[in-house]
């Protein structure tokens, strides 16, 4: 998993350093060359949501989401364990879900180009889906952690 | 009842330390759930909000930043800002005061400005007899000046909560007054404190020195210029401006400083994208939860209670100020600007309160938020490099509270702060 993690950071920051690219290239065209290509602002937006989906599956492997953690740190160990859980189970669900849906659009999409890109529109969905696949991952995995450390400390 | 399923598990979500971005989901789910609405709606609208193209500009700008604070700028602008007021009472900490408002400038961030110039200036002012927990007190409230000035990521997510409906240009100049009067009022607490407890001062380098470090930190103060004037010229768009600072810090870090080695480089993106996956996707989530709080008139309904407690834009300003203050204790910056202007800007425009000026007090109020506890990220790095407690430093930061409350208040209550450049510059 910590291999897969480091595989979401490179391929965010990849998307990041792209999307300034890109930017870049969206000046230098305008005011350089005088003709501002169409396929800048389309391209920047899927690297934003790579960047924004593989470092948030990233940043679920690090357990740096933004959050208000204090009941759950001033819980009886029982009842954050619980809590725990929960957290985990809720981010799975919702990293399921992402993966099905964001597949469902990326498939009905795939047939129609992307206004201004020759790229298919579902290619949009792409990330996240499969950034939803590794927030579903990560989550289980954090879960299964946090169950079997319930489990030791029961026995 | 489909608002109290929305409010009622996103508060129950975050209680039991679900994060932000998927507790707001998880309760988008089952509000569409109750109201028999396709729950893939939910992943739809995630997708539009992480589609806005005026966003770009807040990955660009956070990246920005992390080059120029990994690359060896903040060290020049915290040494030119050491030759100018280094011989004022209080020394150091006056020192970190102004450069967190040059490397504001540079990073638009309250935790890189506490991590860059506090990550430095901490340890000096410990080795040369300053105590702790003012170390960590005057590095911590000087942090917020950074959300103030340009190209403050705060102010571009203020704007996209909004609509995109708000200048970002306008922001960018309206956050100027405050955060130099926000400068001011914490140089003079600061010197206050430390003419109390006897601190040392440095010795005045001379004018030549303050010339040649000026010199050195020029391109770091240059880009800032070079962001604002584009911008508010009309000559590149934010997202244009955004790119450009990451060009522009590449090449001043890597060429002119040399402190981008290739190393450097990949922790930078590593940083960049751990923060930015953070924001984004709070963003995203955020889209999903902004479209229920519109279908559900919940934004209309925060009017009509509002304009039923206070009477006037006065009264109602202190009423948000209050409420936001007890939001932005509980709250991280960025969620809380992404839920609470949906629901706060009508009730503002209600009033009559100009929505840049509401911008502004609005993130203003939420760096107080930021150094407060329990949800305090910007105190709580604070205090892990200053290597003292949480319950220490806030026993003697109430005069830095007493003052960044203060200048809210004014802010608030006086809007030509905010809004007279703008309209100066237009």
């Amino acid at each position: 998993m910590k291999a897969l993690a480091r595989a979401a950071i490179a391929i965010a920051g990849i998307a990041l350093v792209a999307m300034a690219g890109i930017q870049a290239w969206q000046v230098f065209a305008r005011y350089v060359l005088n003709d501002a290509p169409s396929w800048t602002e389309p391209l920047a937006l899927l690297c934003m949501s790579t960047t924004m989906m593989f470092g948030a599956a990233a940043g679920v492997h690090a357990g740096k989401h933004f959050g208000f953690f204090i009941v759950v740190e001033h819980a009886r160990p029982a009842l954050r364990r619980l809590m725990q859980l929960v957290a985990r189970a809720i981010a799975a669900i919702v990293g399921i879900l992402f993966a099905l849906w964001g597949g469902e659009m990326m498939i009905d999409a795939w047939d129609y180009e992307i206004a201004g890109a020759p790229l298919p529109q579902g290619i949009v969905f792409l990330p996240l889906c499969l950034g939803g696949v590794l927030i579903a991952l990560f989550s289980l995995e954090q879960l299964i952690s946090v169950w079997r450390s319930q489990s030791s400390s029961a026995s | 009842m489909a608002i109290a399923i929305l409010f009622g598990v996103l508060i129950l979500l975050l209680f039991v330390g679900v994060p932000v971005g998927f507790a707001l989901l998880a309760a988008a789910l089952a509000t569409v759930t109750y109201l028999d609405i396709p729950a893939i709606v939910v992943v739809q609208q995630t997708a539009a909000g992480a589609n806005t193209a005026s966003l770009i500009a807040i990955p660009l700008f956070i990246f920005a930043g992390e080059l120029m604070m990994r690359g060896g700028i903040s060290e020049r602008l915290i040494s030119f800002a050491s030759s100018l007021v280094g011989h004022v009472r209080g020394g150091l900490g006056q020192v970190n005061v102004l450069a967190s408002l040059f490397f504001g400038g540079v990073s638009g961030s309250a935790i890189a400005d506490v991590s860059a110039i506090g990550g430095t200036m901490i340890p000096q002012m410990v080795k040369r007899g300053f105590d702790r927990d003012f170390a960590v007190n005057v590095s911590i409230t000087a942090a917020l000046v950074a959300l103030l000035v340009p190209p403050s990521h705060n102010l571009i997510l203020y704007s996209a909560s909004a609509g995109g409906s708000i200048s970002i240009a306008d922001l960018f100049a309206a956050g100027i007054v405050p955060a130099l009067l926000l400068t001011v009022v914490l140089m003079v607490t600061g010197w206050t404190i430390a003419r109390r407890r006897g601190y040392a001062v440095e010795a005045f380098p001379g004018w030549r020195e303050v010339m040649v470090r000026l010199v050195a930190s020029l391109p770091g103060l240059l880009l800032v210029a070079l962001i604002f004037v584009g911008i508010r010229a009309g000559i590149f768009t934010a997202v244009e401006s955004a790119a450009i600072a990451v060009l522009y810090a590449i090449l001043v870090t890597g060429v002119l400083y040399r402190g981008l080695t290739r190393e450097v480089f990949l922790e930078t993106c590593a940083g960049a994208v751990r923060t930015t996956g953070l924001i984004l996707f709070v963003i995203g989530s955020a889209a999903s939860f902004g479209w229920l709080l519109a279908y559900l008139q919940v934004p209309a309904a925060a009017v009509d209670v509002l304009t039923a407690v206070a009477s006037n834009k006065y009264t109602a300003l202190l009423v948000m100020i209050v409420v936001l203050l007890v939001i932005g204790t509980f709250m991280d910056l960025a969620p809380m600007i992404i839920i609470c202007t949906p629901i706060f800007l009508p009730v503002a425009k209600a009033f009559g309160i100009d929505p840049v000026h509401f911008g502004i007090i609005l993130i203003l109020k939420g760096g107080i938020g930021l150094i407060s506890p329990p949800v305090g990220s910007v105190l709580f790095v604070g205090t892990a490099i200053g290597n003292i407690s949480v319950t220490d430093t806030l026993r003697s930061i109430w005069p830095f509270y007493i003052a960044s409350f203060v200048v809210l208040l004014i802010v608030a209550y006086v809007p030509q702060l905010s809004l007279w450049l703008p309209a100066l510059l237009k």
